[in-house]
């Protein structure tokens, strides 16, 4: 089932990738960083580019979803939370074969992978 | 003070793509996972700040690992039980690692940077590797979680029984693999291997398939924190990860009439001077 999902989730986060970044690129959806700007700002670290450009920490782009740079994270994101969903989908067989040991693995893990994808650990400059 | 970049903005990642494809071919015929060698390639010769460059070179070995696991998982090369402790280590240390990594700054992080891409060319050079290490009593821990297994062996056309020992040791050193994977984004199959295989006694194949599931946990937890810092690019991201997928598929095409001593040398020399570069780079040497 593991190998299943993750089949399926990496073809189809690659596809939302791709389209993203060709919206982006293509100029479809326009960016909330002028493209032609972008070169002033990838030499910087990224609190000063946060900083310089506006765009938000943790969740915040969410709310921006409509600009061609920021609808990039959706294939971003669905390829960091395809781990995640697999460890979800294996859970209840390592339940039900009364497993205990490595059920309270998976449950570890994903509290700490969980965890990360919160942004509570975010560094805060 | 933001300095103006007289390049157009299609240029470097136009390059980029070009760059990570070649390397794309590279890793997969000389055996090495992407972001070991994206990381100092790309830090060292283009204009990125290390910030965007590291959650990049995440991003590259979370696909390219996401990518193999469907098939090593199928043929019982990646094993769960194996790996499934050995993740909740990496993944828990890479957040470490992620963390301290985006609070250090530049300079004294590419120095180190660079000694450690040194010296992984010298792993990679001088390391040796087991098909099959012996493994006269598995010890206590590995008895308790019950990881053992059974495999196809190809090239013997019969199952291979395999177990581990040293469970504890090379749990510890895997604190110190996730920790260097979250700070400075390489991906740690360099690292992996040797410890699965000569460390825990896992057969050479076993530790390689599993090295890659791991690297899918540890990558995931470690690009999660660089995601909500703000360091994810997709302007650098995508076209690396696309170059990637391309320069693999191709890899794969011509594994069988390519040399792998050479394209090794190709590797070792490039991880040699782009690890010196980024030395110089971070003394102030060579801006």
């Amino acid at each position: 089932m593991f190998a299943a999902i993750l089949r399926g989730g990496t073809g189809i986060s690659m596809g939302a990738l791709i389209v993203g970044f060709l919206l982006y690129i293509g100029g479809l959806v326009p960016p909330l960083v002028p493209i032609a700007e972008l070169p002033r700002y990838w030499g910087l670290p990224a609190p000063r580019y946060l900083a310089a450009t506006g765009l938000p920490r943790g969740w915040g782009w969410l709310g921006l979803m409509w600009h061609g740079d920021i609808l990039n994270f959706l294939g971003i994101v669905m390829l960091a939370g395809l781990t995640i969903v697999c460890y979800v989908a294996v859970l209840p067989a390592f339940l039900r074969k009364g497993d205990t040991a490595y059920s309270a693995i998976i449950v570890l893990e994903l509290a700490v992978l969980l965890l990360a994808a919160s942004g509570i650990v975010a560094v805060g400059h | 003070m933001i300095a103006a970049d007289p390049t157009a903005w299609w240029v470097w990642p136009t390059v980029l793509f070009l760059v990570t494809t070649a390397l794309g071919i590279v890793t997969v015929v000389g055996g090495l996972g992407g972001g070991t060698i994206f990381v100092p390639l790309v830090s060292g010769f283009f204009p990125f700040h290390l910030d965007f460059v590291r959650a990049a070179g995440l991003m590259v070995a979370l696909s390219g690992a996401l990518s193999a696991g469907p098939e090593l998982l199928k043929k019982n090369l990646a094993d769960l039980r194996l790996a499934l402790p050995v993740a909740l280590v990496t993944s828990a240390s890479a957040i470490v690692g992620a963390r301290v990594g985006l609070a250090l700054p530049t300079r004294p992080l590419q120095v180190a940077l660079g000694g450690i891409v040194i010296a992984i060319m010298l792993v990679m050079l001088f390391s040796r590797r087991a098909d099959f290490p012996w493994v006269s009593t598995p010890d206590r821990l590995s008895c308790a979680l019950g990881i053992a297994g059974v495999y196809h062996e190809a090239s013997l056309g019969r199952l291979v029984e395999w177990r581990v020992h040293r469970t504890w040791a090379g749990l510890g050193l895997f604190v110190l693999i996730g920790l260097m994977a979250g700070m400075f984004g390489i991906g740690a199959g360099w690292a992996n291997v040797p410890v699965l295989n000569l460390v825990m006694g896992a057969p050479l194949k076993v530790a390689a398939g599993t090295s890659v599931f791991l690297l899918a946990t540890t990558d995931t937890a470690a690009a999660w924190v660089y995601l909500h810092e703000g360091a994810v690019l997709p302007m650098i991201v995508v076209p690396s990860v696309m170059g990637m997928m391309i320069g693999a598929r191709i890899g794969v095409g011509i594994l069988a009439v390519a040399r792998p001593r050479s394209i090794r040398v190709i590797v070792v020399s490039v991880l040699l001077f782009a690890g010196v570069r980024l030395l110089l780079k971070g003394l102030g040497v060579w801006n």
